[in-house]
């Protein structure tokens, strides 16, 4: 007995020394990288060297202008290691592109052009397992947009604004197959269930202006002034600009960085609120009245002023996107279980950011439409979704 | 076969040539004068020994691609240089990459948004991959070993 309990002690002692060998073992793998943007990095460095005929092949596929064939098949299968790197990324929270903010608005952003391939190749990839009948796969390349757009950025307001374009092609591809799977019942569940947890937060242009507050900020200084009027001379105006720019001093740039920092402010406030759309385009467009054009501090001010307007606009045209894609899946789902089309909007489906109302839905030959109440203000048009139901 | 005898034979052979006949190989008194050195030659030829004679072959082909290389290197070299013609002061081409790289940046995209909106921004981003490319070795590691 006494032996016993003594090879049990030193068999627990040699586990115990043993242990701290084995587990340090174990850590001598790195884990991979927590930055996705170490991901899509090494996805530019391996997706395939396409000409330029490949490039507008793929495009034109991703956004629905042409049908898959064989060329752009042979295209994606070449775009593969770039594909997997672009999947290793999906769920990674951080995206971090060491942008040089220091550089201000002469920061180089070469990601951009490259993640907006990427994307490209990624709806296109969709679309070809769409083709292939694959819908859950295509469908879920659709979704992971979510996170790659998150990824593209809301850091500065040109990320912010590709981040959302990269998306509106994925909304642009799933409505498209929506409709065609619109029989099957299980997999829209699915992706009713996915389309509510799994796509993650949309992008999101405060952090994004407040960066460019900061950046717009630290040019709006005498010791920056040549920096200044090449920027300032770059958006047109030279003449007026030029001249506005003799005249500056180091009390009309403190006087500048007040107002721009203010109108700045306000513009946040309301982009970050939740007013109604209507209301709050009408408080950005009084925002901008206020700036005289012939002062020199509010034109150095307004010159650096994002385009608050059309940036209120594309948030909503998102959310209008976002909010459809959801309606529209429930409707097929209503048809996936009764065989038909409702004959009215169903009740409880996600409204029209535009007007705050639902969504007005309108059976058609092909399928249905679900359409804005409420107008862009900035193109004056109302927005409309169309599905196409097989 | 003494590397002197070679060497003696080689002289007579340079000197017949310039006296002015050809220089004539005789084979068969060759054979009669060093019988051992041809049968161990026939004797070669019947069991190759393959190992060596791929040895030989391999450094004979190294040899020759190390010449190649170096004569097309002196070759590039002299006609590079003689196909510029007279040296004279080039003017430094204007920097592509730089005027490029701007289309790049922060300013120039948010420009072209302003002017254009989301098409301007889309062309602008294209024109750049167009300008540097999707750069890629699209080499599998499996490929490289």
């Amino acid at each position: 007995m006494k032996r016993a309990s003594l090879h049990l002690v030193s068999g627990v002692v040699m586990a115990s020394l043993m242990m701290p060998w084995a587990t340090a073992s174990a850590r001598m793998v790195p884990p991979d990288p927590d930055n996705a943007a170490l991901l899509y990095y090494q996805a530019f460095l391996t997706v395939a060297d396409l000409d330029k005929e490949a490039r507008t092949r793929i495009g034109d596929v991703a956004t629905g202008k042409a049908p898959v064939d064989e060329k752009v098949r042979e295209d994606i299968a070449k775009c593969r290691g770039a594909i997997d790197f672009a999947e290793a990324a999906r769920d990674l929270r951080i995206c971090h592109w060491g942008f040089r903010y220091s550089q201000g608005f002469d920061a180089l952003m070469p990601q951009l052009a490259q993640m907006r391939f990427l994307a490209y190749v990624l709806i296109t990839d969709a679309r070809v397992r769409a083709s292939d009948g694959d819908y859950r796969a295509a469908l879920d390349r659709c979704l992971m947009m979510g996170p790659f757009a998150r990824h593209v950025g809301d850091d500065t307001l040109i990320s912010y604004l590709v981040a959302v374009a990269v998306r509106r092609v994925a909304y642009e591809c799933m409505e498209s197959l929506i409709g065609q799977a619109a029989g099957d019942a299980e997999l829209l569940k699915w992706l009713q269930g996915e389309l509510a947890t799994s796509e993650g937060e949309p992008p999101f242009p405060i952090t994004a202006l407040k960066i460019e507050r900061e950046i717009a900020l630290d040019a709006m200084r005498m010791e920056k002034i040549e920096d200044l009027t090449r920027i300032l001379t770059d958006s047109g105006e030279h003449a007026k600009r030029a001249e506005i720019l003799a005249q500056a001093n180091e009390q009309i740039m403190a006087e500048a960085r007040r107002v721009y920092s203010e109108n700045m402010s306000a513009a946040l406030a309301v982009l970050a609120g939740a007013l109604p759309y209507e209301q709050a385009h009408r408080q950005l467009t009084q925002l901008g009245e206020k700036l005289d054009a012939n002062d020199p501090v509010t034109t150095m001010a307004d010159a650096l002023m994002p385009a608050l307007l059309k940036v209120l606009t594309i948030k909503t045209v998102q959310e209008a996107h976002a909010r459809a894609t959801r309606a529209a899946v429930d409707i097929c789902l209503h048809r996936a279980m009764t065989g038909r089309l409702p004959a009215t909007l169903p009740a409880g489906l996600p409204k029209d950011p535009f007007s705050g109302r639902d969504f007005q839905y309108e059976r058609t030959t092909t399928g249905f439409v679900l359409r804005c109440q409420g107008k862009d203000l900035d193109k004056d048009t109302i927005h409309e979704f169309a599905f196409t139901v097989k | 076969m003494s590397e002197h005898k070679d060497e003696r034979w080689l002289d007579q052979q340079l000197r017949r040539a310039v006296n002015g006949s050809r220089p004539a190989f005789d084979a068969e008194s060759w054979k009669g004068r060093h019988r051992d050195e041809y049968e161990a030659l026939l004797a070669r030829r019947e069991r190759p020994s393959r190992g060596r004679a791929r040895l030989l072959s391999g450094r004979w082909i190294a040899g020759l691609a190390a010449a190649a290389v170096v004569i097309l290197a002196l070759g590039m070299l002299l006609l590079g240089r003689f196909a510029r013609g007279p040296e004279k002061p080039t003017t430094p081409s204007r920097p592509v990459a730089n005027s490029a790289a701007e289309m790049m940046s922060m300013m120039s995209l948010r420009m072209a948004y302003e002017q254009g909106g989301f098409d301007a921004l889309d062309r602008q981003l294209q024109n750049t991959l167009d300008e540097f490319g999707p750069r890629s070795s699209s080499v599998s590691l499996q490929e490289l070993f």
